[in-house]
Protein backbone atom coordinates (compact mmCIF):
# COMPACT_ATOMS: atom_id res chain seq x y z
CA UNK A 1 0.00 0.00 0.00
CA UNK A 2 2.82 2.33 0.92
CA UNK A 3 4.30 1.94 -2.53
CA UNK A 4 1.00 2.87 -4.18
CA UNK A 5 0.72 5.92 -1.92
CA UNK A 6 4.25 6.95 -2.78
CA UNK A 7 3.50 6.56 -6.48
CA UNK A 8 0.40 8.72 -5.82
CA UNK A 9 -2.02 6.33 -7.50
CA UNK A 10 -3.71 5.70 -4.15
CA UNK A 11 -4.85 8.99 -2.64
CA UNK A 12 -6.36 7.68 0.57
CA UNK A 13 -6.44 4.37 2.40
CA UNK A 14 -9.66 3.93 4.35
CA UNK A 15 -9.17 0.31 5.35
CA UNK A 16 -9.99 -0.74 8.89
CA UNK A 17 -9.35 -4.04 10.60
CA UNK A 18 -11.68 -5.48 13.23
CA UNK A 19 -11.26 -8.64 15.30
CA UNK A 20 -14.07 -11.19 15.09
CA UNK A 21 -14.17 -14.81 16.17
CA UNK A 22 -10.91 -16.41 15.10
CA UNK A 23 -10.29 -13.93 12.32
CA UNK A 24 -9.83 -10.33 11.32
CA UNK A 25 -12.19 -8.42 9.11
CA UNK A 26 -10.53 -5.91 6.78
CA UNK A 27 -12.98 -3.47 5.24
CA UNK A 28 -13.12 -0.09 3.71
CA UNK A 29 -12.47 1.92 0.62
CA UNK A 30 -9.25 2.83 -1.11
CA UNK A 31 -9.58 6.05 -3.09
CA UNK A 32 -7.37 6.42 -6.14
CA UNK A 33 -6.73 9.02 -8.80
CA UNK A 34 -9.27 9.51 -11.55
CA UNK A 35 -12.20 8.81 -9.23
CA UNK A 36 -11.27 5.16 -9.01
CA UNK A 37 -12.46 3.48 -5.88
CA UNK A 38 -11.65 0.04 -4.53
CA UNK A 39 -14.11 -1.38 -2.00
CA UNK A 40 -12.52 -4.09 0.09
CA UNK A 41 -14.09 -6.81 2.22
CA UNK A 42 -11.70 -9.47 3.44
CA UNK A 43 -11.79 -12.11 6.14
CA UNK A 44 -8.33 -13.07 7.35
CA UNK A 45 -7.94 -16.13 9.52
CA UNK A 46 -5.22 -16.21 12.13
CA UNK A 47 -3.53 -19.59 11.76
CA UNK A 48 -0.62 -19.08 14.15
CA UNK A 49 -0.62 -16.23 16.62
CA UNK A 50 2.78 -14.57 16.89
CA UNK A 51 2.35 -10.79 17.00
CA UNK A 52 3.74 -9.17 13.86
CA UNK A 53 4.90 -12.58 12.65
CA UNK A 54 1.48 -14.20 12.98
CA UNK A 55 0.63 -16.59 10.18
CA UNK A 56 -2.55 -15.44 8.52
CA UNK A 57 -4.56 -16.54 5.52
CA UNK A 58 -7.30 -14.86 3.50
CA UNK A 59 -10.44 -16.95 3.82
CA UNK A 60 -12.87 -14.85 1.85
CA UNK A 61 -12.79 -11.55 -0.01
CA UNK A 62 -14.53 -9.12 -2.28
CA UNK A 63 -12.56 -6.45 -4.11
CA UNK A 64 -14.75 -4.12 -6.17
CA UNK A 65 -13.23 -1.52 -8.47
CA UNK A 66 -15.46 1.27 -9.70
CA UNK A 67 -15.15 4.72 -11.21
CA UNK A 68 -17.04 7.70 -9.87
CA UNK A 69 -19.96 8.70 -12.13
CA UNK A 70 -19.36 5.68 -14.37
CA UNK A 71 -19.87 2.56 -12.34
CA UNK A 72 -18.18 -0.77 -11.78
CA UNK A 73 -15.14 -1.90 -13.71
CA UNK A 74 -14.30 -5.25 -12.17
CA UNK A 75 -14.76 -7.22 -8.98
CA UNK A 76 -13.02 -10.28 -7.60
CA UNK A 77 -15.09 -12.44 -5.24
CA UNK A 78 -14.37 -15.57 -3.29
CA UNK A 79 -16.99 -18.34 -3.59
CA UNK A 80 -20.47 -17.22 -2.57
CA UNK A 81 -22.78 -19.25 -0.39
CA UNK A 82 -25.58 -19.31 -2.96
CA UNK A 83 -24.10 -19.24 -6.46
CA UNK A 84 -20.73 -18.85 -8.20
CA UNK A 85 -19.34 -21.39 -5.78
CA UNK A 86 -15.76 -20.69 -6.86
CA UNK A 87 -13.38 -17.75 -6.96
CA UNK A 88 -14.44 -15.53 -9.83
CA UNK A 89 -14.12 -12.15 -11.49
CA UNK A 90 -16.89 -9.88 -12.71
CA UNK A 91 -15.99 -7.49 -15.52
CA UNK A 92 -18.03 -4.76 -17.15
CA UNK A 93 -17.20 -1.94 -19.53
CA UNK A 94 -18.24 1.23 -17.67
CA UNK A 95 -18.19 3.23 -20.92
CA UNK A 96 -21.00 1.14 -22.39
CA UNK A 97 -24.40 2.01 -20.96
CA UNK A 98 -26.18 -1.14 -19.91
CA UNK A 99 -23.12 -3.10 -20.87
CA UNK A 100 -23.13 -6.80 -20.20
CA UNK A 101 -21.21 -8.15 -17.28
CA UNK A 102 -18.98 -11.15 -17.78
CA UNK A 103 -18.13 -13.59 -15.03
CA UNK A 104 -14.90 -15.50 -15.26
CA UNK A 105 -14.21 -18.39 -12.90
CA UNK A 106 -10.79 -18.66 -11.30
CA UNK A 107 -10.07 -22.32 -10.81
CA UNK A 108 -6.42 -22.12 -9.84
CA UNK A 109 -5.94 -20.64 -6.37
CA UNK A 110 -2.59 -19.28 -7.56
CA UNK A 111 -4.53 -16.96 -9.86
CA UNK A 112 -6.54 -15.41 -7.04
CA UNK A 113 -5.17 -11.88 -6.74
CA UNK A 114 -3.88 -10.28 -3.60
CA UNK A 115 -5.14 -6.82 -2.71
CA UNK A 116 -1.90 -5.33 -4.02
CA UNK A 117 -2.44 -7.08 -7.33
CA UNK A 118 -5.97 -5.70 -7.50
CA UNK A 119 -4.65 -2.18 -6.91
CA UNK A 120 -2.05 -2.76 -9.63
CA UNK A 121 -4.73 -3.95 -12.01
CA UNK A 122 -6.87 -0.90 -11.22
CA UNK A 123 -3.88 1.31 -11.87
CA UNK A 124 -3.25 -0.42 -15.20
CA UNK A 125 -6.91 0.02 -16.15
CA UNK A 126 -6.69 3.69 -15.26
CA UNK A 127 -3.73 4.37 -17.49
CA UNK A 128 -5.18 2.26 -20.31
CA UNK A 129 -8.40 4.28 -20.20
CA UNK A 130 -7.08 7.74 -19.41
CA UNK A 131 -8.51 9.20 -22.60
CA UNK A 132 -11.99 7.90 -21.90
CA UNK A 133 -11.94 9.24 -18.36
CA UNK A 134 -11.39 12.75 -19.67
CA UNK B 1 2.01 5.20 13.35
CA UNK B 2 5.51 4.09 14.26
CA UNK B 3 6.63 0.57 13.50
CA UNK B 4 6.57 -0.50 17.16
CA UNK B 5 3.10 1.00 17.59
CA UNK B 6 1.91 -0.91 14.55
CA UNK B 7 3.42 -4.11 15.92
CA UNK B 8 1.65 -3.58 19.22
CA UNK B 9 -1.68 -2.78 17.59
CA UNK B 10 -1.47 -5.82 15.32
CA UNK B 11 -0.51 -8.11 18.20
CA UNK B 12 -3.49 -6.86 20.19
CA UNK B 13 -5.78 -7.36 17.22
CA UNK B 14 -4.54 -10.90 16.64
CA UNK B 15 -4.94 -11.71 20.33
CA UNK B 16 -8.47 -10.32 20.28
CA UNK B 17 -9.45 -12.81 17.58
CA UNK B 18 -8.68 -15.63 19.98
CA UNK B 19 -9.60 -14.42 23.43
CA UNK B 20 -13.34 -14.14 22.93
CA UNK B 21 -13.58 -10.40 23.54
CA UNK B 22 -15.27 -9.75 20.22
CA UNK B 23 -18.92 -9.49 21.19
CA UNK B 24 -19.17 -5.93 19.97
CA UNK B 25 -17.63 -6.81 16.62
CA UNK B 26 -20.02 -9.72 16.14
CA UNK B 27 -22.96 -7.50 17.01
CA UNK B 28 -21.63 -5.07 14.42
CA UNK B 29 -21.69 -7.87 11.85
CA UNK B 30 -25.31 -8.68 12.66
CA UNK B 31 -26.28 -5.00 12.57
CA UNK B 32 -24.70 -4.48 9.14
CA UNK B 33 -26.54 -7.49 7.74
CA UNK B 34 -29.72 -6.12 9.20
CA UNK B 35 -29.08 -2.78 7.44
CA UNK B 36 -29.00 -4.58 4.10
CA UNK B 37 -32.21 -6.43 4.93
CA UNK B 38 -33.95 -3.15 5.76
CA UNK B 39 -32.58 -1.38 2.67
CA UNK B 40 -33.60 -4.16 0.31
CA UNK B 41 -36.77 -4.99 2.21
CA UNK B 42 -36.04 -8.68 2.27
CA UNK B 43 -34.53 -11.19 4.64
CA UNK B 44 -31.14 -12.74 4.04
CA UNK B 45 -32.95 -16.04 3.44
CA UNK B 46 -34.99 -14.40 0.68
CA UNK B 47 -31.83 -12.95 -0.81
CA UNK B 48 -30.18 -16.36 -0.89
CA UNK B 49 -33.23 -17.94 -2.47
CA UNK B 50 -33.49 -15.20 -5.08
CA UNK B 51 -29.85 -15.58 -6.06
CA UNK B 52 -30.03 -19.35 -6.15
CA UNK B 53 -33.06 -19.28 -8.48
CA UNK B 54 -31.66 -16.46 -10.60
CA UNK B 55 -34.50 -14.11 -9.74
CA UNK B 56 -32.02 -11.72 -8.19
CA UNK B 57 -28.86 -10.47 -9.82
CA UNK B 58 -25.65 -10.06 -7.91
CA UNK B 59 -24.52 -6.45 -7.69
CA UNK B 60 -21.51 -5.04 -5.88
CA UNK B 61 -23.70 -4.25 -2.86
CA UNK B 62 -25.22 -7.70 -2.84
CA UNK B 63 -21.74 -9.18 -3.02
CA UNK B 64 -20.92 -7.26 0.15
CA UNK B 65 -24.11 -8.55 1.81
CA UNK B 66 -23.17 -12.11 0.81
CA UNK B 67 -19.68 -11.59 2.16
CA UNK B 68 -21.09 -10.59 5.56
CA UNK B 69 -23.44 -13.57 5.53
CA UNK B 70 -20.59 -15.90 4.71
CA UNK B 71 -18.49 -14.39 7.47
CA UNK B 72 -21.32 -14.84 9.96
CA UNK B 73 -21.85 -18.45 8.91
CA UNK B 74 -18.17 -19.22 9.38
CA UNK B 75 -18.41 -17.70 12.85
CA UNK B 76 -21.35 -19.90 13.81
CA UNK B 77 -19.79 -23.06 12.44
CA UNK B 78 -16.47 -22.16 14.10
Amino acid sequence: MRQFLIEQFVTSDGLEITAIDGAMLMEGTIECVGGIRIDVEKRIAVLVEDGMDSLVQTESYSYNVSVRNLGNVFRYDSPHITHNLFDHKHTVDPFVEGGEETIEPIYDSEDVPTLSEVISEAREWYYDNLDGLG
Amino acid sequence: MRQDERAEALAALVAATKNGSVKAANSMLDARIRQFEIRYEMSSAELKEGLATGDLRETAEIARWLFLLGTRERRVSG
